[in-house]
């Protein structure tokens, strides 16, 4: 670009020259007026709307510059604080006149992203004609929170919108599609709190985004559905969420995404959830809590969801699978085994009555390379030397697992227990990661547990063990 | 021509620092300008970026290149934008001609959580920004502003 230096060095003094930076009496110069409109723009995107729009009164030089600004962010919590009655006061009225300058005056002719979170203040018509334009500004990531009691708020422009990638809609409603639904650029989808109308109009829905990747459902309710099938070519990442939910529900949910590569679970499974065809799953994270009262039936259902993650190589599960083993009873013989699984986290703490489950889930991981007891055991476990589990040895320990890590750790003599077994089996085992729980010893205790472990005859003699 | 393991990046001053090209191919611009570059693509001038910069942002490179995964990657952000305010808006403006976008995301998130919640005259203050307005032209933006609950 130059061909000599001496050019370089005169293209630096130009552009210091230009720089015009504003030198105070006092010295301090204010750098940040003098960023390009680029770089203003990019920071103003990350503030809400209302503190972009004070930045107008600072100076000349940010007088327009809010116009502009890609994002726009409109809150309507701050209505939270007053004890009027929201729909009419006074603060509701110049909270919806303001968004409505802010969309008037726009500089350009495009939106990146239009959030809006409407819970207080409430106009449909004029909240509908809000999205229409962030739509008719190409906008290409639309995030809506609008506390309403149907979806007619949602204008009929936003289910034929080109230019959207990401949508997310959080409605406490029954969510109705018009007849006619497109997104050829939607690769985002995210629903909260919706009501699903019929199997019907909720299939053609996931039907119309050719390209989704990432589709997110949290507590959304299936009540009017009795079969849903998720039916996508190109869903790479597939997370459903049903905590709040406790009574079982009669809708089966197919998912049928030949290039799904990731799961997540979340919930007391309501609606029973199978895999019909999802060859690419790699990494999978079930969470399903104890459910008093109908602990069999969501073991039951839990076996038949973990039935399709069978090529999964990352699995992080709670405590649905111990309990799957516990109550599935006679569904253990038809229980997957996880032929290509590695990586095991578990993700809550073991405890007595779930150790052997625990131990049994050993085998059906044959090739198991690396285990993650995240939150460690239950301190009233009681473990021995000579306890049943340990004969036979599950053979992914004794000949595959290469790394263990235990989280949470008291240095109680059954966890010591444990690590001593785990090191008198496996064969090739390569790291011990120990991490201390919060209340952490004092160092003198500390480096006699250490030097205790380190003591311990290991089978496997490259192993090292380390107290991150 | 082989591909070059490392290559020199040469700031708005003339200070040259030699970097691995994995690491240099962390900015986007550097990484169009070595792909539409020709035989001279080993050295390339970054005019807009002072050596002092330019030093920092390659150290941010380094560590997300070399170290993407590592569990300190997060404390290591905290603590890069650690500085004072001249030396963040430069960060800003250097990230932004070098397309490199976890910097420009990093220095722009932290100088956006010093306007939060403050008033036209506290930013005026905490950025030393000339309020330039005359009080003619204050009264007349008091007045447009007059809808807007937030000035």
């Amino acid at each position: 670009m130059f061909r000599n230096s001496k050019e370089a060095k005169t293209m630096s003094e130009n552009i210091h020259h230009n720089q015009h930076e504003v030198e105070h009496a006092d010295g301090m110069i204010d750098g940040i007026s003098s960023l390009p409109d680029g770089v203003l723009h990019h920071m103003l995107s990350l503030l809400p709307t209302k503190d972009v729009v004070r930045t107008s009164a600072v100076s000349k030089r940010w007088k327009n510059l809010w116009a502009s600004v890609p994002n726009l962010d409109f809150d309507d919590t701050l209505l939270y604080a007053s004890e009027v009655d929201h729909i009419h006061s006074p603060e509701s009225t110049s909270f919806m006149n303001f968004v409505e300058r802010i969309l008037r005056f726009r500089d350009t002719s495009k939106i990146e992203k239009f959030r809006l979170s409407c819970r207080v203040c409430f106009n449909s018509s004029r909240i509908s004609s809000w999205i229409s334009s962030a739509i008719m500004y190409n906008v290409r990531e639309l995030d809506l929170c609008i506390f309403a009691d149907d979806s007619s708020v949602i204008p009929q422009s936003l289910f034929d919108c080109k230019s959207l990638v990401i949508l997310k809609i959080e409605m406490d409603c029954v969510l109705v599609f018009p007849p006619r639904v497109s997104f050829p650029c939607l690769k985002t989808l995210h629903l909260s709190l919706v009501t699903f109308a019929d199997d019907d109009s909720i299939g053609k829905f996931f039907a119309s985004c050719l390209v989704l990747e990432d589709l997110v459902l949290l507590d959304c309710d299936c009540i009017n559905l009795k079969n849903l099938t998720i039916s996508s070519w190109t869903l790479k990442r597939l997370t459903i969420d049903d905590i709040p939910v406790y009574e079982p529900n009669g809708c089966k949910i197919k998912i049928d995404a030949k290039n799904l590569k990731y799961l997540k679970y979340t919930g007391y499974l309501p609606n029973e959830i199978s895999l019909s065809n999802a060859p690419s799953l790699v990494e999978a994270s079930i969470h399903i809590p104890i459910l008093n009262g109908r602990q069999k039936e969501v073991a039951c259902r839990a076996v038949d969801l973990l039935k399709g993650l069978q090529n999964v190589v990352f699995l992080r599960v709670s405590n649905c699978t111990m309990e799957c083993l516990i109550f599935a009873g006679s569904m253990l013989a038809r229980f997957p085994v996880f032929p290509k699984l590695t990586h095991l986290v578990l993700t809550m703490e073991i405890g007595d009555y779930t150790f052997g489950a625990f131990m049994d889930l050993f085998n059906f991981c044959p090739t198991l390379q690396s285990i993650n007891l995240s939150e460690g055991f239950d301190q009233c476990i009681e473990l021995g030397e000579n306890d049943s589990v340990w004969s036979p040895v599950p053979i992914c320990i004794s000949r595959h697992l290469k790394t263990l890590t235990f989280k949470n750790f008291h240095a109680n003599d059954s966890e010591i227990c444990f690590l001593k077994c785990i090191l008198k089996y496996a064969l090739v085992l390569e790291k011990m990661d120990i991490w201390w729980c919060t209340a952490r010893p004092r160092d003198k205790k500390e480096r006699d547990v250490m030097k205790e472990l380190e003591m311990i005859k290991r089978c496997s003699t490259a192993c090292v063990i380390t107290f991150p | 021509m082989t591909s070059s393991k490392t290559i020199v990046l040469r700031s708005s001053d003339g200070a040259t620092f030699e970097v691995d090209e994995a690491v240099a191919l962390h900015s986007l611009m550097i990484k169009h300008r070595i792909e539409t570059g020709g035989a001279d693509s080993t050295t390339i001038d970054v005019p807009e970026v002072t050596g002092n910069t330019l030093s920092k942002v390659i150290e941010y490179c380094k560590k997300h290149v070399e170290a993407p995964n590592s569990d300190d990657l997060k404390s290591f952000d905290t603590d890069f934008v650690k500085v004072d305010q001249a030396v963040l808006c430069h960060l800003a403006k250097a990230s932004y001609y070098m397309n490199i976008k976890g910097l420009l995301d990093l220095s722009s998130k932290t100088i956006a959580d010093m306007f939060k919640g403050k008033t036209v005259e506290q930013i005026r203050e905490t950025f030393h920004i000339k309020n330039d307005f005359t009080p003619e032209e204050e009264e007349e933006l008091r007045k447009e502003n007059s809808w807007n609950l937030f000035v």
